[in-house]
């Protein structure tokens, strides 16, 4: 969507029903699995607290520094007229590069710094009037529809308790009519069982969803991949939402949900995951997504869901987390021919080549490394919850979804130079010889991109890291001891993920900075990616959570356990 | 260099048009200019991190550079500039005076003209709206390794004209240095047609050997140029490169 698109003021905002203190009593439109019983049909008020929004006088070093830079920000934006760059805030940034840039601390003098903000018109910026050199940053003033929506505002402190902003509403107060669109489209219901409406998806993504910075690149999800991501157990039918033009019933704006089990710091709720929101290229000035918006998050009220996850990889009001994306190239010819990596002065493809080289079989195969079975499946459930426990926002998995996430994405017919017809996931397990319990597992997506304009290669076929657990995360010894034996052991079993994605003959392997990730990716190779991916949560309050920084006692990637499609 | 070139850059450089224009946009002219009037590679080093606004501009320049670098070179690059120059409102073969603002607002897409009959998928190159703001994934490629370090021991000419791939530098550099050392090693280990052979510049390594540059010096690897173009997957380059190589040899 454009920038315009999804910042428009709307005179019609989601607020109708502002203010409506009362308990939640609504139909449960999810999963009734044990372990979540607690949540259902009760996602927000009742049952869950309110945030605070404030930060108190609990004044931790950190909410000192930052409340100091916030208070920088207020300054410049009541400072009404150009050009001055407030004092405050001149002070900040050379607090600032002094602590987190040491070797250049030296040139951060007063005046180089006021010069470069001037010059950097950060006055601007922070009004919203520009972008940081266009690239990952949405025109932070611009977001006249995020202001109305439930969600923690830019410069916001963090919050004093974590909790709820909106309560949740009684089915009969949620608004009952979907909102209304421009009168040349239509609100219709996706149903992706039906083979040519699952077409209409697939070709409405891969002509018009998200492209790199360049548009070199672009998502290129495929049929069986939709069908996987977006039929879970318990899924939604009415939260597969579509657009179509009036006249002619094209398919012109995409929107979907899936319910999924959440535990925040504590705080356990069934919340929907937002993806795939798309507009045709030529619709964003319509200021469809929006409304999209809107009406998704409706369908979620009428199901009592009213908390939501989502990524994206601009900058909204409030990213939650940001994650870097890493990248281990498999491919290097391709890779540096489609424009993926550049060859660096200091070497050549074939020294690439030979870094990037993999054994031909996996190292744990002696130790019972092997693919998943349906019989792996309650060990698997087990061990992943188990560790999952690590971070501080995870998903929680029931046994079917489990089953369905790293099962039923296989394929069908028999392994060919390592996949399987319509294959969409690679899981694999290590069952220890002796004991039989699965001791390991890892997983990974695949998610081509196409090249644009390229007449060579038509796509870069990526694979993207899934979740994992280890059982080494749980043995004996003190904190130390226990995450240098995760570290050791998480890097021999990814290097197998990438020995069996190289195998089947991907391109590329991509990561983010989050979950353990953080502990293998320079040991095997991986390589800074120029793109980050924002976590939000909506109408949700939480402090920050460590993602490609470490926060606190954080460290990188710990405060993130959801793994988006 | 055209003269629809030098008029477009003086009517950006004197019209008001570049005031409506974003930072981002005015970095992109000034790297296209850069590459049409001085070459795809910026001729000094990296500026520090707190001049900002040299350090961009800089970016900018080696980034169109990179660009265009085997797609059209310097040629590719003056015709995306006069281009740009047009819509914002520069007129080929007129004058230099900016057209009002009322036939600028024109040459904006405007929503309402959009044809819901007949809607096509096509990548326009600026079509409307930021191509990567959806809610969901995001697309990522390997960011640049910051070369900082790489700059500090300057590039020899001879393999700095063979990486740009300006059409007719490099020769006409050969032929103004006749005596030059073809099979000199940069910094690195490599000579003038490993970089050739490695990134596939089939001109450059043609016209290196054509000139007498040596095919089976080995770098720091111990690959000759030819072991190079075949592992990089440039099955023409080898063959171009074996016919050469044997013509020497015979």
């Amino acid at each position: 969507m454009s920038v315009q698109d999804i910042t428009s003021p709307d005179s019609q905002d989601a607020h109708d029903q502002d203010n409506v203190h009362s308990d939640s009593h609504s139909e449960s439109g999810s999963e009734g699995e044990a372990e979540h019983e607690p949540t259902n049909g009760e996602a927000g008020g009742s049952s869950l607290p309110a945030s605070t929004p404030a930060a108190s006088s609990k004044s931790k070093k950190k909410k000192k520094k930052k409340s100091k830079a916030s208070k920088a920000l207020q300054s410049v934006l009541r400072g009404g007229g150009s050009g001055n760059v407030p004092q405050e805030l001149v002070d900040e940034v050379i607090q600032r590069v002094k602590e987190e840039h040491a070797d250049l601390a030296d040139q951060a003098d007063e005046e180089t710094v006021r010069q470069a903000l001037d010059y950097l018109k950060i006055n601007d910026v922070i009004r919203g009037k520009a972008g940081i050199a266009g690239r990952g940053t949405k025109d932070l003033g611009e977001h006249k529809f995020w202001a109305t929506q439930p969600v923690p505002q830019l410069g916001e402190e963090p919050p004093e308790a974590d909790g709820y902003i909106e309560p949740s509403l009684p089915r009969d107060q949620v608004r009952q009519d979907p909102f209304p669109l421009p009168k040349e489209f239509e609100w219709s219901i996706v149903d992706i069982n039906v083979p040519a409406q699952l077409t209409e998806v697939y070709e409405l993504l891969s002509a018009h969803y998200v492209e790199d910075h360049d548009a070199s690149f672009r998502f290129q999800y495929t049929a069986p991949f939709l069908q996987w991501a977006l039929k879970p157990p318990n899924y939604v039918p009415e939260w597969h939402l579509g657009v179509r033009v009036a006249s002619n019933k094209k398919l012109v704006a995409f929107i979907s949900g899936i319910p999924i089990h959440l535990n925040v710091r504590g705080n356990r709720f069934t919340g929907s995951e937002i993806n795939f929101l798309c507009v045709h290229k030529k619709l964003r000035s319509k200021r469809l997504a929006p409304v999209l918006i809107k009406e998704i998050t409706r369908q979620c009220h009428l199901k009592g869901i009213f908390q939501a996850i989502y990524t994206a990889g601009v900058v909204l009001p409030t990213p939650l987390s940001t994650c870097r994306y890493h990248h281990r190239l498999l491919n290097v010819p391709k890779l540096v021919d489609v424009k993926f990596t550049s060859v660096p002065r200091s070497s050549t493809v074939a020294r690439m080549i030979r870094i990037h080289k993999l054994p031909p079989s996996p190292f744990l195969s002696r130790a019972g490394l092997r693919e998943i079975e349906n019989k792996d499946v309650k060990g698997v459930h087990k061990l992943l919850s188990k560790y999952m426990e690590r971070f501080d926002m995870r998903q929680e998995f029931g046994l079917e979804e489990v089953r369905h996430m790293f099962l039923s994405g296989k394929g069908v017919g028999e392994l060919k130079d390592g996949r399987r017809e319509n294959q969409v996931l690679w899981t694999y397990v290590v069952e220890d010889p002796k004991s039989h319990q699965i001791t390991d597992f890892f997983s990974f997506y695949n998610l081509p991109s196409s090249v644009i304009g390229n007449t060579k290669h038509a796509v870069v076929d990526a694979v993207y890291l899934f979740y994992y657990a280890t059982d080494a995360a749980f043995g004996q010894g003190d904190k130390e001891e226990v995450e240098a034996r995760v570290d050791k052991r998480l890097t021999d079993l990814i290097a197998d993920a990438l020995v069996v994605a190289d195998q089947a003959h991907f391109d590329v392997f991509n990561a983010l900075t989050l979950m353990d990730n953080w502990a293998f990716l320079k040991e095997l190779k991986f390589g800074n990616g120029d793109g980050m991916l924002n976590y939000y949560l909506y109408n949700w309050r939480t402090a920050p959570l460590a993602g490609v920084n470490p926060i606190g006692d954080r460290g990188v990637g710990k405060g993130v356990g959801v793994i988006m499609l | 260099m055209s003269e629809a070139f030098h008029a477009a850059a003086a009517y950006l450089s004197s019209s008001t048009a570049l005031s409506s224009v974003s930072d981002a946009q005015k970095l992109e002219l000034y790297g296209l200019f850069k590459c049409v009037t001085v070459g795809l590679n910026p001729s000094t080093s990296r500026p520090s991190f707190f001049d900002f606004a040299g350090r961009a501009k800089w970016d900018a320049w080696q980034k169109a550079g990179k660009e265009w670098s085997g797609q059209g070179g310097t040629s590719g690059a003056e015709s995306l500039y006069i281009e740009r120059a047009k819509s914002l409102g520069w007129v080929e073969s007129s004058s230099s005076a900016p057209r009002s603002s009322t036939d600028k607002k024109a040459a904006v897409p405007v929503a309402d003209d959009v044809d819901l009959d007949n809607l096509d998928d096509s990548d326009e190159p600026g079509s409307v709206g930021g191509p990567r703001s959806n809610l969901g994934n995001s697309v990522s490629v390997l960011a640049a390794p910051d070369e900082d370090d790489e700059d500090d021991v300057p590039m020899p000419e001879l393999h700095r004209l063979t990486l740009s791939a300006e059409r007719g530098s490099l020769e006409a550099y050969l032929k103004a240095n006749p005596t030059e050392n073809l099979n000199a090693k940069d910094s690195f280990g490599y000579t003038a047609l490993h970089l050739a052979a490695d990134r596939g510049l089939h001109e450059e390594a043609l016209l290196l050997t054509s000139r007498g540059a040596d095919p089976h010096i080995q770098d720091e690897d111990g690959f000759s140029a030819v072991d190079l173009a075949a592992a990089a997957g440039h099955e023409r380059l080898v063959k171009l490169l074996n016919g050469e190589a044997n013509q020497k040899e015979a």
